[in-house]
Parts: C-alpha cells; structure tokens; sequence
C-alpha cells in the first residue's frame, strides 16, 4: 500500500514537533526569574515519528480528529514551525493556503491587496502584475476589485485569497481546510483549478474534515491519530478504515444512536461479527457533500 | 545579512507600500498630522521651557543671538526617530501577528517597512526643521555631516528596534519596561537643555548622559544644524561605527530568535 515515489515531492522522514503545555506561557521576566529555567510544565507531542513521502503531481490529503495535528504537520511542511526531530524536505516553491485572506488589509482594495499577498507568499513583482489581471477574472469579483477587502463578504475573501494562491504557481500547495468556503460554483472552479494544477505536475497537499470531498479529490490519504500516522495508503481505503474506527468509537460509546443512524444509513445491512468485537460494517463510499451523518 | 536584505527588498517594499497606503486613510487631514503633532510638541516646550523655566539656548552658528525653538526642535527631530523607530518596531510583531502565524516569511520585512514610513515621516519634519533655520538665516556647510550622523543614528534606532521587538515578543514586559526607560532617558538626553547647563555643575548627571549613546548623536545634530560647528572626525566615525554595529547585532540576533516566531506569538 505504501506507494514510494523515486522523487517525492514532499519527503517527511521521522518528523515529530514537541510543544511544552503551559498553564500559562512563561513569557514574563518575573516567570523566568521566579522559576528559573527548571521546566516544570510537560512536553506534548503533537505531531510524532510521521514518515511519509509525498509523490510528486498527486493530491494527498491529511485527516482525523480535531488536534490530531494534521494543522501542525502542514505548518511544518510549510516552514512555520520547525520539526523538533526528523527532516522535511521539500521540492520547489511552497505555498500555504492556509486560513485565506490573513494577509489582506481591511483597508486596501482588492487589487492593493493582490500585490501584497503575491509578495508575502514569495512572489516576485513582475510576475505578479503579469498575473494580476488573471487573478481577478478568477475571482470572478469584477468591479468590486477597487474596493476595500473590508467591505467583502467572507465569501468574496476567500475568492480573492484561493485566487492569489493558485496563481502563483507553487509546486506544493498547502490547503487548510478552505475548500469549503464559496459558494458551489466557485467550488467547482477551485476543484476544475486545483485539477489543472496536479496535471502541470504540482503536488497538493489539503487537510480536510469533508472525507466526500477528499476522497474526490485525493490520490492518496493520510490518517493521523495523536500525531502519529495510523494509516497511509489510497483515499477510498484509507478514508473506509478510518470510517470503521469512527462508527466503532461511536457506537462503543452512544449504542442507540449509532443503531439509529446506522438504519438511517444502510437499513438492509446485517452486523458483521468480527472476533469478539461487534463491528458495524463498512460504510459505503459517501455521497459528495455528506459527512458522517 | 545583506544578500537577505536585498533578496527581501520587494516585500520589505510591499509592506511598506501597505503601511503608507492605510497610514492616514481615515483621516481627513492625512499627512498634515504627521507635521502637526511635533509642532504641537515644539510650541508647548518651547513655551514652558523659555518662559517657566527660563532655560536660555546656545548661541545660533550664525552669531545673531539664539533660538530656544530652533535648539528644541533640531534635538525633537533627532529624538523622535530614535523613539519612533523603536516603538513601531516593537509594535510590528504584534500588528503582523497573524500573518506570522500563517505564512512563512522573514519577520523583520514588515518592521522595515513601518520604518521606511517612518522615513517619510522624519524627512518632513527635517524639512520643517531647515525651513526654520533659513528662515533665521542660520545656514552652513556643516549641515553636509547631518547626513552621516542621521543615517548613524537611524541604524542604531533600527538594531536596537530589532532587538528589542524580537525580545518584547518572547517577553511581553519589555515594551513596559522599554517605555518607562524611554521616559527617563529622554530627560538624559540634552533635547530640553544645553549641555552648557550641565557641563561643570553635575559631573556626575554628566557622566551619565555621555554614557546615553543617544545624547551623542542628538549633541552632534545641534553642533552642526545650530552651532554651525563641525563635530570632531573621530565622533562622526563613532557615530556610524556605532550605528552600523548595532545594526548588524540586531539583525544578528533578530534572525536568531526570530526562527520559532510563528509558535510564540
């Protein structure tokens, strides 16, 4: 199932980032002086010993839980923490898409803002006026491109963000749970966009909660369990593996309700017996914008 | 270190572009207020200080008497680009926070940007400083070595802006601490006074405004804008020396620290 690649686009080997739990960060000087350098507070590894080689012109998606840190390993691949052990290798230009439109100011036009995020993200001037006016057309905001960004609807922020983003032509592309965002024809343009980019030989690298829309999206998946890697391999399979463990938390913990929903699902189908463990049996491949309910 | 400044002039650009553009966009006055506050400030020192006080200023380099105004604001200037430059500094890790938090890219292009501003900011309120100084006929070729004391002094304000920004993020009491000794300092450094009136009568206040490095380039701008005198070789080589030195320690250790900034702000 492990698919390596000869020239992976993204190269993780042994990567693990440690954070110190604070009640309160020691970032006073009367904390410093008070308590010295003695570490009182403990380390919480939020991401641990995650080896993955991310092939080049693929879609590879990261999910689980909430703070599995799916977050944190796409920061590091995107060089905003650094790794505590391990290595992350990277090929070419990384470009984050995270949490869209942190780089606009609320009182500079959309086109002002055009240039400064094309340079936050590394772009170079001349390429950015080359490819202003395609960012707009994308955007599809028209004249509203003269106005202030704070005058935009959280729609039109993401709009404007994705299209600064794709355009500047990263070879990896980082995307942090925004697809969901926009309305479904700009959605569509992002997916019809985001296609393109994998056939020009881009590597994509999303972080999702919407499993449907991953596994549309997705060559491959990773599943992340406290920060380590619990299974890596193809989107269907790995999106039903992590499925199965979902429902089975879940019945394990509210049986009625998992029965429920489980009729509400698949009413024909029988429990499978499995061992000693009653399982429930495996989903069938979701329908596009259906979660788990 | 220079290599990374002129790779990362075009962002460093971008937000000093952003900075310029928003700066006054709400006001009606725009950039009026940047020449009108430390006008204010000069028209209410300059008050008090000669009519309460009665301090009475060093002889103009032109020999027709003294301008208590013009000592004033020639320290002002000076003393203001200083302070500016570190309290916006200090203030950039903050504002940019969640840019930082999100995006990789070096953290000081946004500081030097706000500077850039600022730059804008200083040149005009030098404008006004020679517009005052023509107007009392109190010109001389030693105002050509106003050029190297500035950029002196604007290296200086920079490093120790960089250093200090770096350490107010891991340490938020810093920029507390910072503005209580930015108060005292300001009283050691001759803005509001001659050195004449210290100089022979408090040796030890005089040692420890010699020991403030600011009170040397404040001195050396009212030697060559006022007192039309030349400041010594060695104090304008000082100067520099000093401000390119403590450029390049804050930016040393600006780019030391500044490597886990996306977890610690």
């Amino acid at each position: 199932m492990t698919q390596t690649s000869a020239d992976p686009a993204v190269d993780l080997r042994g990567v693990g980032k440690r954070f110190q739990r604070h009640t309160d960060r020691r970032n006073s000087l009367k904390e410093r002086i008070v308590r010295g350098r003695a570490r009182s507070s403990e380390d919480f590894w939020a991401v641990r010993d995650v080896t993955l080689q991310i092939p080049k012109g693929s879609v590879y998606g990261l999910i689980g839980h909430n703070g599995s840190g799916k977050s944190t390993l796409l920061k590091m691949i995107g060089g905003i923490y650094r790794p505590s052990e391990g290595s992350i290798t990277a090929q070419g230009r990384v470009a984050a898409l995270i949490e869209l439109g942190a780089g606009f100011h609320p009182d500079m036009t959309g086109r002002e803002n055009i240039a400064l995020n094309g340079s936050i993200l590394g772009m170079p001037r001349k390429e950015i006026s080359a490819v202003t006016e395609e960012i707009i057309e994308f955007s599809g905001l028209g004249d509203f491109i003269n106005d202030p960004v704070k005058h935009y609807s959280s729609g039109m922020y993401v709009r404007l963000g994705f299209s600064v983003a794709v355009h500047m032509k990263p070879d990896v592309l980082l995307v942090d749970e925004v697809l969901a965002v926009g309305d479904e024809e700009f959605q569509r343009k992002c997916f019809d966009h985001l296609y393109a980019l994998r056939r020009s030989g881009r590597t994509i690298i999303v972080v999702s909660h919407g499993l449907g829309q991953l596994e549309g999206l997705c060559d491959e998946i990773a599943w992340l369990e406290r920060g380590v890697v619990q299974e890596h391999g193809t989107a269907v399979e790995t999106i039903a593996s992590y499925l199965r463990r979902v429902n089975a938390e879940e019945s394990a913990r509210h049986p009625m309700v998992a029965a429920v929903r489980r009729l509400r699902h698949d009413p024909g189908r029988p429990h499978r017996v499995d061992g000693h463990h009653r399982q429930p049996a495996a989903p069938r491949p979701l329908p596009g914008a259906c979660r788990y309910l | 270190m220079l290599s990374d400044l002129y790779t990362r002039r075009a962002l460093v650009w971008a937000f000093a572009n952003r900075d310029f553009a928003t700066r006054y966009r709400a006001s009606v006055l725009g950039w009026a207020w940047s020449l009108i506050q430390p006008l204010a400030t000069l028209i209410v020192f300059a008050a008090v200080f000669t009519v309460v006080f009665r301090i009475q200023a060093p002889p103009l380099g032109n020999g027709n008497g003294s301008s208590y105004a013009a000592f004033l604001f020639t320290g002002l200037v000076t003393w203001n680009l200083f302070s500016s430059l570190l309290n916006l500094s200090m203030s950039q890790l903050k504002s940019n926070g969640e840019l930082l938090k999100k995006v990789q890219f070096p953290a000081w292009t946004p500081i030097l940007g706000a500077s850039i501003v600022q730059l804008v900011q200083i040149l005009l309120e030098l404008a006004v400083l020679i517009a005052m100084f023509l107007y009392l006929r109190n010109v001389g070729w030693t105002w050509i070595l106003a050029i190297p004391i500035l950029i002196g002094a604007l290296l200086f304000s920079q490093g120790l802006g960089l250093m200090l920004s770096i350490v107010n993020a891991r340490y938020g009491d810093v920029q507390y601490i910072v503005a209580v000794v930015l108060g005292a300092l300001y009283f050691l450094t001759p803005v509001l006074y001659p050195m004449s009136m210290i100089e022979g009568k408090n040796e030890i206040l005089g040692w420890i405004i010699r020991l403030n490095p600011m009170s040397w380039y404040v001195q050396a701008m009212h030697d060559a804008m006022y007192s039309l005198v030349a400041p010594s070789a060695l104090v304008i080589g000082g100067l520099l020396l000093g401000g390119f030195l403590t450029f390049w320690a804050g930016f040393a250790i600006f780019n030391r620290w500044s490597e886990d900034i996306g977890e610690m702000l």
